[in-house]
């Protein structure tokens, strides 16, 4: 049975962290990020591509990213991500919040 | 009909493009994902039409899209808007100095050609309040009709800069001639006592028809972008534009009362604070500078960072109380900056002097700085507001 995609709030909610996470470990672009949140969450986090772009530009204008330009391997001109020490800080705020969550939904379901 | 990557994707972008919410470098960057993701499916064997009908398909749908790029570019979903905004503002601007020029005109012509107290009246009252309420509707009336398209005759680059330049240079005539004692030089050369009674009646006449202008215009912008934001409200297109060339042309006039209040008030002030003539003057012309440059950078950062999009302010009701507040403000500056004048008359004349100077001097600088700095605004966002009226 294929599971059911995360519903959209989920996917909202956790959109800034997920590509924050990505660029920390690598500089990259739009269509790569996406690829890579496919991977990470098996397909079950449903992106509409598009709407990657606003939330990046969101970052670069609170300073968290910062875009360059570049190259594709063919030669064509692309623009790349690439995470600041705000970002980094910005991050681990981030994580401790949900590691917060996660940690007291695994202790009322322990309880259940 | 064979299938066109190149054409279909130009297509695709240009209806993105024409939402008016999206930078080129966001199209290049959506396009330049469209590309990765085609050429993906090219190596899973999908290609062609198909491959463009699933890349654009995940990418999301248009209108979705350009509007959470218009949350994350408030300035660019503000640009129609503002270019009505801008050429409201630009139109009181450049008509006052010319009102106020029409209006000399009729006082010195009257006095020297004695027509008579009736007609003398009657004239001086129609330049200064008939015929400054009756262009303001010919320009709504003007306006309605190039919604679509406006300005067209502003694509030729001549007649853009010809048109800046040309403002610039009339306002600084105008003013120029208006406070340096050119006119009254040569007014005195007819200068017989009957002839200085005749124009000092005329005039006091026009200050009356001044003051009633400075209330019945306010009133008059304020109905009418009451009027057109029903319309919009209502569903007419055509409406929008013209709310905002109202808001506009009612901030560009309220600007000039609040000009006159704040030199009233830093007047005052220096009084109080026993300036000197060149302390006085340094605070005139700091006040006077200051005050609309941070107006200017307040709006900016409001836009920038914290307005809602042009139709959702449309439709609040905040923006229609704003402008009964200012309106009422303005107004109201008027006659307290009278009573503020006529205070500071105990002030030592070399001071007085010194402070109408700064007044009159910054004043001619921003009547040229401004038209400059407005008017290629308006002329770059010309067709921002063509685009998205256009769609």
């Amino acid at each position: 049975m294929k599971a059911r995609p995360i519903p959209k709030e989920l996917v909202a909610a956790s959109a800034t962290p997920l590509v924050l996470s990505i660029l920390a470990r690598e500089e990259s672009y739009g269509y790569a990020i996406i690829q890579r949140v496919r991977e990470l969450s098996a397909g079950r986090l449903e992106w509409t591509d598009g709407m990657l772009y606003p939330i990046l530009h969101r970052l670069e204008e609170q300073g968290l990213v910062k875009s360059f330009s570049g190259e594709s391997e063919t030669g064509r001109k692309r623009k790349y991500y690439r995470i600041q020490e705000k970002g980094r800080r910005a991050l681990d705020v981030q994580r401790a919040e949900w590691n917060a969550v996660n940690a007291a939904l695994t202790l009322a379901w322990r309880e259940a | 009909m064979t299938f066109d990557m190149k054409t279909a994707i130009a297509r695709w972008r240009a209806e993105l493009g024409a939402s008016g919410s999206l930078f080129e470098a966001d199209l290049d960057e959506l396009e330049s994902h469209l590309h990765d993701h085609i050429d993906a499916l090219g190596e899973v064997g999908i290609h062609g039409e198909q491959a463009f009908i699933t890349a654009v398909e995940q990418l999301g749908e248009s209108t979705a899209l350009a509007a959470e790029f218009a949350k994350v570019n408030p300035l660019l979903a503000w640009r129609a808007a503002l270019f009505w905004i801008c050429l409201g503002f630009l139109f009181i601007l450049g008509g006052y100095p010319l009102l106020e020029l029409g209006i000399r005109a009729v006082v010195s012509g009257t006095a020297a050609l004695h027509p008579g107290r009736t007609v003398t009246q009657l004239a001086v009252w129609f330049t200064a309040l008939g015929a400054p309420v009756i262009v303001l509707t010919l320009v709504f009336r003007l306006a309605r009709t190039m919604v679509f398209d406006p300005l067209p005759w502003a694509r030729s680059r001549v007649f853009r800069v010809g048109l800046i330049v040309a403002a610039s240079v009339l306002m600084l005539v105008a003013h120029l001639g208006l406070h340096s004692g050119f006119l009254t030089r040569l007014e005195s050369r007819w200068g017989s006592e009957a002839y200085l009674a005749d124009w000092l009646n005329a005039w006091r006449v026009s200050n009356t028809a001044l003051y009633v202008l400075t209330v019945v215009v306010p009133i008059q912008l304020g109905i009418a972008a009451y009027r057109q934001r029903a319309r919009a409200l209502g569903g007419d297109r055509n409406a929008a534009p013209l709310f905002w060339l109202a808001i506009g042309l009612f901030v560009g006039s309220v600007r000039c009362e609040l000009h006159n209040f704040v030199y009233g008030a830093a007047v005052t002030t220096g009084g109080f604070a026993k300036l000197g003539p060149s302390q006085m003057s340094a605070l005139v012309w700091i006040a006077t500078l200051a005050c609309p440059c941070a107006l200017f950078m307040t709006t900016y950062a409001y836009l920038r960072h914290h307005a809602p999009g042009p139709s959702q302010l449309l439709r609040a009701r905040a923006p229609m109380l704003g402008l009964a507040v200012s309106g009422t403000l303005g107004i109201g500056a008027v006659f307290f900056a009278g009573a503020l004048v006529r205070r500071a008359d105990q002030l030592s004349d070399e001071v007085l002097f010194a402070a109408s100077d700064g007044w009159i001097f910054s004043g001619i600088l921003m009547s040229v700085l401004l038209p400059l700095v407005i008017g290629t605004m308006v002329l770059r966002l010309r067709s921002a507001a063509r685009l998205i009226h256009a769609e």
